[in-house]
């Protein structure tokens, strides 16, 4: 308990005794949970020792308890009038402030308790979002899962994000880069017309900004529409010969759409920009396997189950490699990939 | 370069298309399939059309089964069939390529008001000569012998083929080559209008059929008294549940019994290998064809079991939903198959359509099977919840290059929920055409004035094996084809057994019957309809 260490840590001057019999009697009720009459243990404390610090910690705690933090709120401060500097009653009066929606209020006892992530959360409240997120990261370091943060660290990006977008569009809403984020806003809402019209427009304007391709192939492949998803994924390529995701999305459009020697050599290509990515794995194996090169197909596959076991991926990796066993005449091997398939297949549905 | 080249050269170059698209005088009909906001899972699914000879007279003739009535809370599933506008159909075609409805002539309008239609199998089920037709429903199927007159009786209680349930596609076939056709019968789910429910929450879409339970198909045999013996228990087709939809007939791996590839919808495809001992064994994993070439199971629809790339063995093309690939196996030998969808150029060609009714048939007679496609996609809304998928879209017509596919022009752009197809020669021209049903409208007619090429095209005679020939396997000029009525979705294709002979005058044709006899014609003439019996002794 906070107060017991508190006690112990200040080493503060001795309040009478019946104040002590109420503060273990405050200690008592809070430990089975009734803490409306803890509280008023530590009141009566507080009331006979105005001068005891641990007291009013005991009786903020317990308001906080109790999820009463205006009440909260007298108590501590007084502590810190009491006993200036200690970190933790600074940082539950922030918590104090911040849960009555006093974010400013909370943000300097935050930084001086040096808490982070209560200091990230209260400054995205404020508005600080670049702050906010420098502190929230920190705090994740140390806690990567908590809900909180992570709640926090996705509002303050998103908002980050919409306030770059708009300033964006208001200062310079004829540029490349504007409607290249107005396309972005659209393929969000499902508008793939106004999306794609938009990327058009950036490329007007802008024809060798790097990403405008890439947007458009991904759109036009979400449309099904594959053959002009190959063009735009080829031009891209052609302005950026550097980049594994838009080498990958050629080599895989060009597999669909039947150019099954290029989409081995272009796959190829993406697993060396950037090696061992599975979904590059599994598509190179795919066109190996298709240009009848199973040598190929069997070589990719398998490093992709070394990267993978128990993916969607891995459960396709194991029906080609059955496919090319079962055509090879290899008939102990196709099944057993055949049941390791169905096995890793029934997980992966079950994980999903 | 040759004239034939030369002109089937500028069609392409030109983009004329080898179709001209109508609906022929005469013909009326218009599909009533009664869409509801319930979203009956029947409403999306019908329905068939068949072309055949019904009167012998060397027309094919055209019937179109049609769906029925539907209101939104179905207290008693009356479909109305009794009232005209949702008979079924046969249209008689007239020497001048106009059609006759002579539905109520026939015999072929009654139907119970309990029966939703889906499709159709033609075959002459008692070798009398004249082709017989068996309608399926949603409901009891109904089997019509033809008398032979021109009209047609309803025997379907003597002959024990009622079935039940919701039956979908259906084809006639030998399995067991005792000279007699049998039948199998498609059916979709366990699923009534009471047990119906609508899925898609705020879209209010058709279910998938995942939710649904799965269902068995059906095989009878076929005694040779008029009567059929529901043999699928036996014979192991009932082995396996399906989600079934379409169903082609060919003996994939030559030996000489005829197998089934059944398209299933939502889940893994079946192969019903045929032991020749009356039983099946389901084999489309060993084989390859139970998924696309990523182990995913795809929705599959229509079918057709032909050798497209003019190797000898019966390939499989399977039509599916949009963001899917049609699925093509080809034929390895050996009893198995490879996904070979990519290769043929199905993925530029139909990752973002969904098929139907489908069928590899030369059309412009250059001795490689093209495609084509009914389209459409299930639900009447897609377009709301994704705007790059359609509910309405046109056929694919799709010709092939050496084992390749590329997309030609067929003939409109009128978007259309296609559903069934069949084909066949209707104006005797040598030039395959085409009969399009429309979920909910008027079927389309594909007339093909191809330039292409020289052709032959046969009609079997069996006397020892069944009277069409059915199953027989025809080799022309190094092209193979199964004879078969059935394939494509819920419907039946005219029996005759069609080549394109491309620059060739002359074929030599090798028919090897279901009863074993193997028949060899040595240059024949082509551009020509002939008419080959069956050797009595082998």
């Amino acid at each position: 308990m906070m107060h017991i260490l508190l006690v112990l840590a200040m080493g503060l001057q001795s309040p009478s005794a019946a104040a002590i019999e109420h503060i273990q009697a405050g200690v008592a009720a809070d430990r089975q949970g009734q803490h409306a009459a803890a509280i008023d243990e530590f009141r009566k404390a507080a009331d006979l020792a105005p001068d005891f610090a641990p007291a009013f910690i005991d009786l903020g705690v317990a308001y906080m308890k109790e999820s009463r933090y205006a009440d909260a709120v007298a108590p501590l401060q007084k502590a810190l009038t009491l006993q200036p500097g200690t970190a933790e009653v600074q940082e539950m009066l922030g918590y104090a402030w911040l849960f009555q929606g006093y974010a400013s209020r909370a943000i300097p006892c935050f930084e001086a308790a040096k808490v982070k992530g209560g200091l990230g959360i209260a400054q995205v409240e404020t508005g600080d979002l670049a702050d906010a997120i420098v502190n929230l990261q920190a705090a994740l370091r140390q806690h990567p899962t908590d809900p909180d943060l992570l709640f926090y660290m996705a509002r303050a990006a998103g908002l980050l994000s919409r306030q770059a977008g708009d300033t964006l569009l208001a200062d310079d809403p004829n540029s490349a880069r504007a409607h290249q984020a107005l396309a972005e806003n659209y393929w969000a809402l499902q508008r793939y017309t106004d999306a794609e019209n938009q990327y058009q427009a950036a490329l007007q304007i802008s024809p060798n900004l790097g990403g405008l391709h890439l947007a458009l192939g991904k759109l036009y492949a979400r449309n099904q529409d594959l053959q002009k998803a190959e063009e735009e994924f080829r031009a891209e390529v052609k302005l950026r010969p550097g980049s594994a995701e838009a080498t990958y999305r050629l080599g895989e459009t060009l597999l669909e759409n039947g150019k099954i020697n290029e989409a081995a050599a272009e796959l190829g290509r993406a697993n060396q920009l950037r090696p061992n990515m599975p979904q590059t794995l599994y598509a190179l194996g795919k066109a190996e396997s298709l240009a009848g090169n199973d040598a190929g197909a069997e070589k990719a596959w398998t490093q992709l189950l070394t990267v993978e076991k128990d993916s969607d991926l891995a459960a396709k990796a194991h029906f080609g490699l059955a496919s090319i066993y079962r055509r090879q005449g290899k008939a102990q091997d196709a099944a057993r990939e055949m049941k390791a398939f169905e096995t890793v297949n029934a997980r992966a549905s079950q994980s999903h | 370069m040759s004239r034939w080249f030369f002109s089937g050269f500028l069609t392409a170059a030109l983009g004329v298309s080898i179709f001209s698209v109508t609906t022929p005088k005469g013909i009326d009909f218009v599909h009533q399939n009664s869409p509801t906001r319930n979203k009956y899972l029947i409403e999306t699914m019908g329905g068939g059309v068949a072309l055949l000879d019904y009167n012998n007279d060397g027309l094919l003739d055209i019937f179109l089964v049609n769906s029925g009535y539907l209101q939104p809370s179905m207290s008693s599933e009356d479909f109305r069939r009794s009232q005209p506008k949702y008979w079924n159909c046969l249209y008689r075609q007239n020497p001048d390529g106009s059609f006759t409805d002579v539905t109520k002539a026939a015999g072929l309008s009654a139907v119970a008001n309990s029966d939703y239609g889906m499709g159709v199998a033609v075959g002459d089920y008692d070798n009398d000569g004249y082709p017989d037709i068996y309608v399926t429903n949603y409901g009891k199927n109904i089997l019509y012998h033809n008398n032979g007159d021109g009209t047609f009786t309803d025997v379907t209680e003597k002959a024990g083929v009622a079935a039940g349930g919701w039956s979908v596609s259906a084809g006639f076939f030998d399995y067991d080559n005792d000279g007699r056709l049998d039948l199998f019968v498609t059916r979709y789910m366990k699923w009534d209008t009471k047990s119906n429910k609508a899925c898609g929450g705020k879209w209010n879409t058709y279910c998938p059929p995942g939710v649904f339970p799965a269902t068995t198909n059906i095989l009878y045999h076929n005694n040779g008294d008029g009567t059929f013996t529901d043999v699928s228990q036996r014979s192991g087709i009932a082995a396996v549940k399906g989600r079934s939809l379409g169903v082609g007939f060919a003996d994939y791996d030559g030996d000489g019994f005829t197998d089934i590839f059944v398209a299933n919808d939502g889940m893994r495809e079946f192969l019903f290998h045929n032991n020749g001992n009356g039983t099946f064994t389901e084999r489309a994993q060993e084989a390859g064809v139970a998924l696309d070439g990523d182990g995913t199971p795809y929705a599959g629809m229509g079918v057709d079991f032909r050798d497209y790339d003019n190797d000898g063995r019966p390939d499989i093309l399977v039509t599916n939903l949009a963001k899917q690939i049609y699925a093509l196996y080809h034929n390895d030998g050996g009893g198995s198959f490879s996904y070979r969808s990519l290769q043929a150029g199905l993925g530029t060609l139909t990752a973002g359509s969904s098929g139907w009714g489908v069928g590899l048939v030369d059309f412009n007679n250059d001795g490689w099977k093209d495609i084509f496609a009914a389209q459409g996609h299930v639900m009447d809304n897609v377009e709301s919840i994704d705007p790059a998928l359609h509910y309405k879209q046109p056929p694919l017509l799709a010709f092939n290059h050496d084992g390749r596919f590329e997309r030609a022009d067929v003939g409109t752009e009128l978007p259309v929920a296609g559903r069934g197809v069949a084909f066949g020669d209707l104006n005797n021209d040598g030039k395959i055409d085409v009969v399009m049903s429309v979920l909910g409208g008027r079927p389309e007619v594909f007339y093909n004035h191809s330039a292409g090429g020289n052709w032959l095209t046969l009609t079997l005679i069996g006397t020892r094996s069944n009277r069409d020939g059915i199953g027989a396997r025809v080799v022309v000029n190094g092209q193979m084809q199964n004879v078969t009525t059935a394939g494509s979705y819920l419907s039946a294709s005219d029996k005759r057994v069609h080549f394109g002979l491309g620059e060739a005058t002359h074929a030599d044709v090798d028919i090897y019957w279901p009863s074993g006899v193997h028949q060899s014609l040595k240059d024949v003439r082509g551009n020509q309809f002939l008419d080959v019996r069956e050797p009595k002794t082998p």
